[in-house]
């Protein structure tokens, strides 16, 4: 007799089996030992097994496709390099772009493998625990694979070299620091919050767009490269983040409360952070793909808008001051501009005006705010640049206590005005850029009366010195080679010597 | 491809080789817990990675016992059994668990995969394997080769990473050393009835050789015994 | 609201990173022109609680705005003063501290009819 023919699995029970199914209820140790970080946050999950894969991709598969694909990327790299690609740029301004992507954001990428090797460790569910796993190879992969592409440039080009001693000192890439380690110093169902949800779903494609449109634009067919091969991992990072959500909201009722209150402080805490991008946008791509305030609202306004739309059956609403943040879209990356031009000295890459095209340009994207509140600012300092005046603010800023940006931003709906916020906590005195930052000092105070704000630092001695040269020292930014403006820089005399130099070729 | 292997031995390898796909994802739950906590990408990074390859050799033991199954997940259920019911697997488990609630990062790193990597491989891929053949398990060694492999590799950086510890510090010379005992003390009896049940009378000789032969790793790394 | 933390004690253990005797004897000290937004934040100063006020206007102000346009029309008698967000009139000849400028005080002064570049609070 043939035994019945076994009934073959379907590939769900089979992932099932190739993940949850190798987990166990521990019994020589308590599973609240073996798992100390899940529950604290008091997000409550009654039952891991409701959790549904988004993806299922067993490891030979990640294998066989991550190797094919960086295959890929190192032979562009090769041919960029050998092709001399660093001269096909639009204009070497461009580079400083560059600069601000590997200082600000390639750490990010580090610190998004370490931490979520942290959840993949402590993440009761299995079905997120492996999803957090392979998010931490993801993003090690891509802090390695920008560092292998910008490494290129940094042959050529200043500002790269000692990116990550500048990520934990200097003033402005505090601002990205402090955001992730706000996130790695809260509970694991926060971090996922924080960066799967608010960053990787909401606020993702305004900053891979830009950084890389931007790219594509401006001849930077290496960055370019390097976006595509992370695209289909941001896929999986994306789908991790909503269905984390989702899987919190449906879990139990008080849950809410707490997502809600995490959705508010990430994404005003990501808004904040994206004010570089929205300066990059604007001001540093010699040729432009769109405006910051146009990619926010597509990317905000109407993809986020849909997906809370979604998300209301949830109970979830839009995140507190969404409207304060898309009124801010038309005056954050001129503000940011001008507080690196003013304070371009201790910046580790290249200022400048923008010309008169570029200002037309601005005006036609800002139709409410730039020719009445930034445009004359501008032409301010051009008019003290032609005196041989060039303006630069030699105090230090006052900085905020939860975003760690200069305070300066203004108040909502009157832009003459910079937006004051303050709060005492026991008996000591904070300052905030914003209603928003100000809501997540006081929901936390505790934590965030520890933040590390450079400019009171360098008063407690603590950097170096006192004086700007013994900072950027203590930076390790070199004076009139890494800061300062485009013109008259080392960069610039470079490139206009490979301009040159082609010409002759082709005269 | 393993229709070959006479039915006792089938018996067999559900009883000794299946269950260790848990075995796998507690190493791969420690590598990950070694990069979280662990200090310098050197470490960190390669710890990562880790976790991904013994997740993927926890996967490939679960097709193995997939297609032992004819294609269902029984084997894979009466495996998981052993591991949590049977008195020859409580030992491993015992030692797995203790090690994932263990603080110091770097003894989670020793204790995992030096000692234990250290005496599960080679009873298991080597001398397990080989008792198979007698019994038309050669394409079982097939499927395992990958992990014959990957060890080999790993080897080698655990033994890099552990030389250089011992050789920073006669403090951690003597902390190292402490570790490895204590751990491999764990871990020989943990695997007596494991040897016993696959070897019979001959398990005991080979499994002292196997902790011998990790003996003499550790000594050439400097850990004193 | 306060933090939710895994660690029992947390917010007892908490060390505030700015407060005043980490200083070296100066206390912060913000200052900041309206209508002036070409200094694009309030600027900060380690000073010490005893220096009198008036040094601000004939050092530190000159100093470090003095570069702007509008500097130089400047009238001191018809500035006004605020002191964390509260309107006040300074006494020149006493000290930061007699004029109830504490640690991480802001200062804000206005300039009526100076306004900025071309009136654009630049
Ligand atoms: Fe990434
Ligand atoms: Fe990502
Ligand atoms: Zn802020």
């Amino acid at each position: 007799m043939t035994p019945p023919r076994k009934k073959k699995m379907n590939l769900k029970q089979r992932y099932a089996l190739m993940t949850r199914g190798l987990d166990w209820e521990t019994s020589y140790q308590k599973m609240d030992d073996v798992f100390p970080y899940d529950t604290f946050e008091g997000i409550k999950i009654t039952d891991w097994s409701k959790w549904e894969d988004p993806f299922r991709l067993t490891m030979d598969a990640y294998w066989k496709y991550q190797g094919e694909k960086e295959r890929k990327l190192y032979a562009v790299l090769d041919s960029f390099a050998q092709n001399n690609g660093q001269q096909g740029i639009s204009d070497a301004r461009y580079v400083n772009a560059i600069k601000l992507f590997l200082t600000g954001v390639t750490p990010l990428e580090y610190q998004a493998h370490r931490h979520f090797a942290h959840l993949g460790r402590h993440i009761r569910g299995v079905g997120p625990r492996v999803a957090a796993q392979m998010q931490s190879l993801d993003e090690l992969r891509h802090a390695q694979t920008q560092i292998h592409t910008i490494s290129h440039y940094n042959k050529y080009f200043d500002g790269f070299a000692e990116f990550p001693h500048m990520h934990d000192r200097v003033w402005y890439l505090s601002v990205p620091k402090s955001f992730f380690d706000d996130a790695c110093s809260a509970g694991p169902f926060e971090f996922f919050t924080a960066i799967s949800f608010a960053f990787e779903y909401v606020l993702t494609n305004l900053l891979f767009v830009p950084f890389m449109s931007g790219a594509a634009y401006n001849g930077d067919l290496a960055t370019v490269t390097f976006g595509f091969s992370a695209q289909s991992d941001e896929a999986r990072h994306m789908t991790l983040g909503i269905e984390v959500i989702k899987f919190m909201l449906e879990q139990h009722p008080d849950n809410l409360p707490i997502v809600q209150k995490w959705v508010d402080k990430w994404f005003w805490r990501g808004h904040k952070v994206l004010g570089l991008v929205a300066m990059m946008m604007d001001y540093m791509l010699p040729k432009r793909i769109m405006s910051w305030k146009e990619a926010w609202e597509i990317y905000f306004t109407e993809a986020g808008g849909a997906l809370f739309e979604d998300l209301s059956r949830y109970g979830l609403r839009v995140p507190k001051y969404a409207d304060i943040a898309t009124d801010e879209a038309e005056h954050i990356s001129h503000q940011n501009w001008a507080i690196f031009y003013q304070y371009t000295q201790a910046a580790g890459f290249h200022t400048w005006l923008p010309n008169d095209e570029e200002l037309d340009w601005l005006s036609e994207k800002c139709p409410n705010t730039f020719d009445k509140y930034y445009r004359p600012r501008f032409e301010m300092w051009r008019e003290m640049e032609a005196k041989g005046e060039r303006f630069y603010n030699n105090a230090l800023p006052q900085l905020c206590q939860t975003c760690q940006i200069p305070m300066g931003y203004t108040e909502p709906g009157d832009p003459t005005k910079i937006g004051f916020r303050s709060s005492v906590y026991k008996d000591e005195r904070y300052h905030f850029c914003s209603q928003g930052c100000k809501d997540i000092f006081d929901d936390e105070p505790e934590k965030f009366s520890q933040a590390w704000l450079l400019v009171h630092q360098i008063f407690q001695g603590n950097c170096g010195g006192a004086d700007l040269s013994d900072v950027l020292k203590w930076y390790h930014m070199d004076q009139g080679i890494d800061n300062m403006d485009y013109t008259g820089s080392p960069d610039q005399k470079q490139w206009d010597a490979w301009q040159a130099a082609r010409k002759k070729v082709a005269g | 491809m393993l229709a070959n292997i006479d039915e006792e031995w089938r018996e067999m390898i559900v009883k000794y080789l299946i269950p260790l796909r848990h075995y796998e994802w507690g190493a791969n739950m420690n590598a990950c817990a070694v990069s979280d906590a662990g200090y310098g990408a050197a470490l960190t990074s390669a710890m990562i990675f880790t976790t991904g390859d013994r997740l993927g050799i926890a996967q490939i033991l679960s097709r193995i016992g997939i297609v032992l199954s004819e294609g269902d997940a029984e084997l894979l259920g009466r495996a998981k059994q052993a591991w949590m019911e049977a008195d020859a697997w409580q030992g491993v488990r015992k030692a797995i668990e203790d090690s994932l609630v263990e603080k110091d990062w770097f003894e989670v790193l020793l204790a995992q995969f030096l000692v234990m990597d250290g005496m599960v491989y080679p009873l298991v891929y080597k001398h397990f394997d080989t008792a198979g053949q007698k019994h038309g398990a050669a394409a079982l060694s097939i499927l395992c080769e990958f992990m014959v492999d990957w060890s080999a590799e790993h080897n080698r950086w655990v033994d890099a990473v552990v030389k250089t510890a011992v050789k920073e510090s006669d403090e951690n010379r003597v902390l190292l050393s402490d570790w490895y005992g204590k751990w491999r003390s764990i871990m020989s009896e943990a695997l007596q009835p494991q040897a016993a049940m696959v070897l019979g009378d001959g398990g005991e000789a080979v499994l002292n050789e196997v902790c011998e032969q990790l003996d003499a790793r550790a000594s050439k790394l400097g850990l004193t015994l | 609201m306060a933090v939710v933390a895994l660690k029992p004690g947390y917010a007892d253990a908490v060390e505030i990173r700015d407060r005043k005797e980490n200083f070296h004897g100066n206390q912060v000290v913000y200052l900041h022109w309206e209508e002036h937004l070409s200094f694009c934040a309030a600027t900060a100063f380690p000073l010490p609680p005893e220096m009198p006020l008036g040094a601000l206007t004939e050092k530190l102000i000159p100093q470090f705005y003095g570069m702007h346009p509008d500097f130089k029309s400047l009238d001191w008698n018809s500035v006004e003063w605020k002191i964390d967000g509260e309107p006040a009139t300074p006494d020149m000849s006493k000290s930061l501290a007699e004029n109830g400028v504490g640690h991480k005080s802001l200062v804000c002064f206005r300039t009526p009819g100076l306004n900025g570049y071309k009136g654009s609070c630049s």
